[in-house]
């Protein structure tokens, strides 16, 4: 490893656009993967809390009404 | 012994139990995968030697080929859990099956893009109708089917069985793309790894290979434990620890 060269290893002999946009595409396709597995938990979390909020005010609403009649 | 497998199979059979177990494994899977990748690459990337034929290209390998392997053993994974999903009624299993089923796709897709970068320089082209890359198109088109038909059904259990029977149907297709390469005059060169007389590379480059293949599995198992125990928590969204867990935590 004494003899690493940045710039040679950048070139990768000539091959450099297919070696590199290889190794790219595959990180950003798997990185899209966690994404959008990060963002469904999330997701459900969201739509979980505004559901209970709504059935919560829902059950306020009418218990006020039963109040007031 | 046989008891063993048993209780554990009908564990990780039920959502809450898959949930708790699968929470403990996937920091570990995390780790294993960022671990393997990052020294992978390096080894792969860096230290490997440039190939006496290809030159610098080969290390396109390194992504490929376990994205390749990868595309196979989860359609295999995906079978056999549809396989059980239908024969004892697993709900598990078929969350398994069917949130693996994005990532074969994407780990397909890696296959044949970064098959069709390294085509080019080393065969002139970067597509050609034969026998490995068609079928491996097929698999692409397989994994998008079994996701479609599954999304088709409005009754879950429907499109659990219907998704299923697609999957285990097209595991015909799985030793055909394997066997491509000696069945047919291909262009796509034979297996260096998986073959008789052993892998045909030196210890300097079938390392990082190995390293990056094993990491690919971490990614698949860590990535699969997240998805199914999302698709376990929005299924099974009435019972009390679903709403136990999904109350303690904070919304951003």
């Amino acid at each position: 490893m004494n003899d690493f060269n940045f710039s040679e290893f950048i070139a990768m002999g000539g091959y450099a656009k297919y070696v590199w946009s290889s190794w790219a595409l595959t990180i950003i396709a798997m990185a899209s993967l966690v994404v959008s597995a990060i963002r469904k938990r999330k997701i459900l979390y969201r739509q979980y809390h505004q559901q209970t909020q709504q059935s919560a005010a829902r059950k306020q609403r009418l218990a006020r009404q039963q109040s007031k009649s | 012994m046989w008891q063993a497998i048993k209780n554990f199979y009908h564990r990780m059979g039920t959502p809450r139990e898959f949930y708790r177990i699968a929470g403990y494994w996937i920091p570990i899977f995390g780790v294993c995968f960022a671990v393997l990748f990052i020294v992978g690459a390096y080894l792969g990337l860096v230290v490997a030697p440039a190939d006496y034929q290809q030159g610098d290209s080969f290390r396109i390998i390194y992504v490929h080929v376990p994205a390749a392997w990868m595309s196979l053993f989860v359609y295999v994974v995906m079978a056999f859990a549809g396989a059980i999903g239908l024969i004892w009624r697993m709900k598990m299993a078929f969350i398994v099956m069917i949130t693996s089923a994005s990532i074969g796709a994407t780990f397909t897709f890696i296959a044949l893009a970064t098959g069709s970068l390294w085509g080019k320089p080393t065969w002139g082209t970067w597509w050609q109708w034969e026998a490995r890359l068609t079928s491996e198109l097929v698999l692409l088109f397989l994994y998008i089917g079994i996701m479609v038909l599954y999304s088709a059904f409005t009754e879950r259990k429907t499109a659990e069985k219907a998704a299923a029977i697609l999957c285990i149907v097209g595991v015909i297709n799985i030793p055909i793309i394997h066997y491509s390469v000696e069945w047919w005059n291909s262009l796509h060169q034979g297996s260096t790894v998986i073959r008789e007389g052993g892998p045909a590379m030196p210890a300097s480059m079938l390392t990082p290979l190995l390293l990056m293949a094993l990491s690919f599995q971490f990614f698949y198992g860590w990535l699969l434990f997240i998805k199914a125990r999302t698709q376990a928590l929005t299924q099974e969204q009435g019972s009390s620890w679903v709403k136990q867990i999904i109350e303690s935590k904070q919304v951003k």
